[in-house]
């Protein structure tokens, strides 16, 4: 049999696909429903009052406030020199994580930052655990 | 302005408004047809990458909601990239976000940034309308397929699935990743040579179906 590189790479994306498109058929019930009450929801944004959007402006301000605020709390608090770990053990250095996330969708988790200030404040407190 | 110019402006938008509503209704009726034919497919790739059902639908929702806010307007044509852009955009963010969260954990005393991940108790619920048997076999093989995808470099499995799975040009795969054409076609290449080679390596000799179902 002559070996045909292109065809073999045709037949192979060929099942690859068939095997996708069988695996999205089989979804099951739940993820099916969800899907179809989130496409609704889409479609409802289309009749959204305007007047609604500057709630939605307000997310991630309120994310980005709690980042900044959480920022100022590390390089306020003893020990946060350059280079240097801070108290509670996290290098400074790692805050550029934050700074290397350019969408503004990183900063609507504001439940989670929240939630981190809190930690950080009993790991402070020495109430870790 | 005399007051008889505006009358006819006036009469004018009023006779509009029903046409106006009447187009409103067939964007809405277009973007659902447009939406019901993605929303699978979408959560499946976002499904492969994320390995987590609820974060998948997460992401899906929000590409949905992002294309109906910004984009409802434009023409249905364009809606297939755009809507592929927002979810790779997504799905790309997920992914920055859960290493702040393993960073940020990892910080913490006393805990594991692996605390939240758990497995995923959908993955065993049966395929529709099919026997256990079949179901499973077909899992297993998406499965495999699954996880020689995920130790792909994240441009060549986006090129591969927005090609492959989803079909498109590589103008609109372009479009929809941010880079050129030529880009696409490397990412796409160089994704089929490794995924052959990986399915290769795990069953040499076996027909390919069955290096698919097996690896």
């Amino acid at each position: 049999m002559s070996h045909d590189p292109e065809r073999e790479s045709a037949e192979f994306e060929a099942r690859t696909r068939a095997l996708f498109e069988q695996s999205v058929e089989n979804l099951d019930g739940r993820t099916r429903s969800r899907l179809n009450r989130a496409r609704h929801a889409a479609l409802d944004e289309l009749r959204t009052s305007p007047a609604h959007a500057w709630r939605r402006a307000w997310i991630p301000l309120s994310g980005a406030t709690a980042v900044v605020a959480l920022a100022v709390w590390m390089a306020l608090s003893p020990g946060s020199q350059q280079g240097q770990p801070h108290e509670s053990g996290i290098p400074i250095d790692d805050l550029e994580l934050f700074a290397e996330s350019p969408s503004l969708d990183l900063l609507e988790d504001v439940e989670f930052y929240a939630w981190m200030a809190d930690e950080m404040d009993d790991v402070q407190n020495g109430n870790s655990g | 302005m005399r007051r008889s110019d505006t009358l006819p402006t006036i009469a004018m938008r009023l006779d509009d408004e029903p046409a106006s509503k009447e187009h409103s209704l067939e964007q809405s009726r277009e973007l659902e047809r447009f939406l019901t034919n993605v929303e699978k497919r979408a959560f499946r790739i976002a499904r492969i990458t994320v390995r987590n059902d609820d974060d998948a639908l997460d992401i899906v929702q929000d590409a949905m909601l992002q294309l109906a806010r910004s984009y409802a307007g434009r023409p249905a044509d364009e809606w297939g990239p755009l809507f592929y852009r927002i979810l790779q955009n997504r799905i790309r963010d997920f992914q920055r976000r859960r290493k702040v969260r393993a960073k940020v954990l990892s910080w913490l005393p006393g805990r594991s940034s692996h605390e939240d991940e758990g497995d995923d108790p959908f993955e065993a619920v049966p395929d529709r309308g099919l026997l256990p048997f079949e179901a499973l076999s077909i899992e297993e093989a998406m499965r495999g397929l699954e996880r020689a995808l995920v130790r792909l470099p994240d441009r060549q499995r986006e090129a591969f699935m927005l090609r492959n799975f989803e079909g498109l040009s590589v103008a609109e795969t372009a479009s929809a990743m941010g880079c050129t054409e030529g880009s696409v076609k490397t990412h796409y290449s160089r994704a089929v040579h490794t995924l052959r080679a990986e399915l290769d390596a795990v069953a040499p000799g076996a027909p390919d179906e069955a290096k698919v179902r097996t690896s």
